[in-house]
């Protein structure tokens, strides 16, 4: 392909790019009108509103105009900036990763939302987003950024394109939707955002006095009431939470695409996902406590890019909710190097009485005081902890290891038990830490890290030389010698 | 239990950690004698005070006194063609391996107080983390670290 001229996005960018801009501006801007009309309405208080948003549509204008993009067969090239040009040539091989959006503007105008994924280390800086452009230009770049790796001798077998396959590797049925959105603990979530929300606005609400209020009703006989109005917001948090799962896991579908893995998901945005095979840096596999009930599990890989997902950065996740057995055939066919279905080993008999103890460290002083406190009924309270060593015995019984020669998995966790297979030539350092207790009885702590920074998962109480085998398992053949 | 290999670092990085456990001595009685202070404003029991006083006398028995001797005899380092492996901690101890594949680079670093005693600390960088190994002599880590670049180089080009 050759060079093309220098490109502008579509104009409806201007409109999504201005409404994300205001939808950021919002919360401020609706406290400053509201905290300045407290004495009354006057013009004046419309000003600094009206003048934020004439900069930004005038600055959407202009930074719209400004940004022009351009590829051919080595180099993506970017023009930005209204005061300050930044130009910016990425070369193809090195892009991460593609994610393409489609946004309720970009539908509008029938154009895609392109996200690329390229090197760097300060999160945001390490991103390209062609804001809309034609659907048949987003496929062109794509075909472009995986020939470019081709080319550089990255994984290329033949036959691979000869047999690929389009149809889905997987999707979800509306019944698996509702079951994902259901028993995925997005509520908190709602819950910090409803926070961060009103905490803009407490200049002008008082908080102490209600507060004060809640505090006099408390002691009243009011409890029942504010249990009720707490049970209620989050209850509420929780549907708000459903329905934007819902529509976050509507007509999900895994693809593979020679070595791309092209994962779509959305109603109201469709996005795009895709994740070339070998910038993948581990399979994750969570199980929650309620979904593990019902024989469901959720996977996700991780990922060297940043968080192409929305989600915690370098992971993506490729089934929501998927039921056990279908587990290792889709990462079987999406990534066919990794074995999932190792035997675990597990923890030494001496590590369970830790596991059970080690909750207790932290819960006994609070928890009696509490029960001190609240001294008739409050003495239930030390229920919890009988409750919490029995879960730190789930815990126990949870955790385990695995190695095979290329392959390292850990397993942890009982609440949401955490999966994690990892390639050996992914691991970027792995760590074994003692603490004095531990020695004493001969155990060791593991940890491995892989690819995007702070992406490690550890398993606590491992038996000291199956530590010390997973050690030198990484260490180089010479020193295996010595 | 893994052999206890490796080089020890520089026994002057005692004196450089009592030096910064001293400087941390100094801001923390700060804020434990502003506490003080607001204590007394608030006529609370001598006891109290006495109690801040002896929590401040242990930090600096052990920040300046104790865990720097112990923390320099636990640091172990072992650079080899194939991997850098790392051994430190006196409460708990960490083994920390990097096989050389996965260096991405390396930095030396000296402040005002290594300076001072001619030490210097390498720093090596992975894609996931970065790993310190202190207090070495300035031109041994100098040297480290161009070995280790060096060895990071051939290694990525066996990988390759």
């Amino acid at each position: 392909m050759t060079r093309k001229a220098k490109r502008r996005l579509h104009p409806i960018a201007i409109m999504a790019g201005v409404g994300k801009e205001l939808k950021n501006m919002i919360a401020p801007l609706l406290v400053i009108v509201a905290a300045g009309s407290r004495h009354g309405f006057s013009w004046n208080d419309i000003l600094v509103p009206l003048a934020a948003l004439i900069y930004t549509l005038v600055m959407g204008v202009l930074s719209w105009v400004r940004f022009t993009y351009e590829w051919d067969d080595s180099c993506l090239v970017v023009e930005e900036g209204v005061f300050v040009r930044k130009k910016r040539s990425i070369p193809l091989e090195r892009i991460h990763g593609i994610s393409i959006t489609e946004g309720i503007w970009q539908r509008i105008a029938g154009v895609v939302q392109v996200h690329v994924e390229t090197p760097g280390n300060v999160p945001g800086e390490a991103e390209v987003i062609l804001r809309a452009i034609a659907r048949k230009e987003a496929r062109a770049l794509q075909q472009c950024v995986e020939r470019a790796k081709n080319r550089n001798g990255h994984v290329n077998e033949p036959e691979a394109a000869a047999h690929r396959s389009l149809s889905p590797l997987f999707t979800l049925t509306m019944k698996e939707i509702w079951i994902a959105s259901l028993t995925s603990g997005g509520a908190l979530g709602v819950v910090a955002a409803l926070c961060a929300f009103l905490s803009q606005f407490s200049d002008f609400i008082p908080y102490e006095a209600l507060v004060r209020d809640i505090q006099s009703t408390w002691n009243g006989h009011g409890r029942r009431y504010i249990a009720l109005l707490i049970l209620s917001i989050l209850l509420a948090a929780y549907g708000v939470a459903i329905v934007q799962n819902m529509i976050r896991y509507a007509s999900f579908v895994v693809r593979k695409q020679e070595d791309t893995i092209v994962i779509a998901r959305g109603w109201l945005e469709r996005k795009a996902v895709s994740v070339p095979v070998d910038r993948v840096q581990g399979v994750v596999i969570h199980e929650s406590w309620l979904r593990r009930f019902f024989g469901y599990a959720s996977v996700s890989i991780i990922h060297a890019g940043g968080a192409l997902d929305g989600g915690p950065s370098g992971e993506v996740v490729l089934c929501p909710l998927v039921k056990k057995h279908r587990i290792v055939p889709i990462v079987q066919a999406c990534l066919p190097e990794y074995r999932l279905d190792v035997p675990f080993c597990p923890l030494p008999q001496r590590a369970k009485s830790r596991y059970m103890l080690r909750p207790l460290y932290w819960l006994t002083i609070p928890v009696g005081v509490a029960a001190y406190m609240e001294r008739p009924w409050g003495a239930a309270l030390l229920l919890v902890l009988p409750l919490a060593a029995w879960i730190g015995a789930r815990r126990y019984r949870a955790a385990g290891w695995a190695l095979s020669s290329k392959q390292l998995s850990l397993r942890s966790g009982w609440f949401r038990r955490t999966t994690a297979h990892l390639f050996k030539r992914h691991v970027q350092s792995l760590e074994i830490e003692t603490t004095w207790w531990q020695r004493k009885k001969q155990l060791a702590t593991i940890s491995a890290s892989v690819m995007p920074v702070g992406t490690y998962s550890r398993v606590v109480d491992v038996d000291e030389r199956d530590a010390d085998l997973i050690y030198r398992w990484l260490q180089g053949e010479r020193s295996n010698e010595t | 239990m893994l052999a206890n290999s490796g080089k020890p670092i520089s026994e002057k990085a005692i004196t450089v950690w009592r030096w910064t456990g001293a400087l941390w001595a100094l801001v923390s009685g700060a804020v434990i004698v502003g506490m003080a202070w607001v204590l007394a404003r608030f006529h609370a029991p001598k006891w109290c005070l006495g109690m801040l006083a002896c929590i401040w006398l242990i930090e600096v028995v052990l920040w300046v006194g104790w865990v720097p001797v112990l923390r320099q005899r636990r640091w172990r380092y072992a650079i080899r063609e194939e991997e850098i492996d790392i051994q430190r901690g006196v409460w708990s101890t960490k083994r920390t391996l990097i096989p050389m594949t996965r260096v991405q680079y390396v930095d030396v670093r000296q402040g005002p107080l290594l300076k001072r005693y001619g030490l210097a600390s390498i720093a090596v960088f992975t894609a996931a983390a970065a790993h310190e190994i202190p207090a070495l002599p300035a031109d041994e880590a100098e040297q480290l670290c161009r070995l280790i670049a060096e060895w990071a180089k051939v290694a990525d080009d066996n990988d390759a």
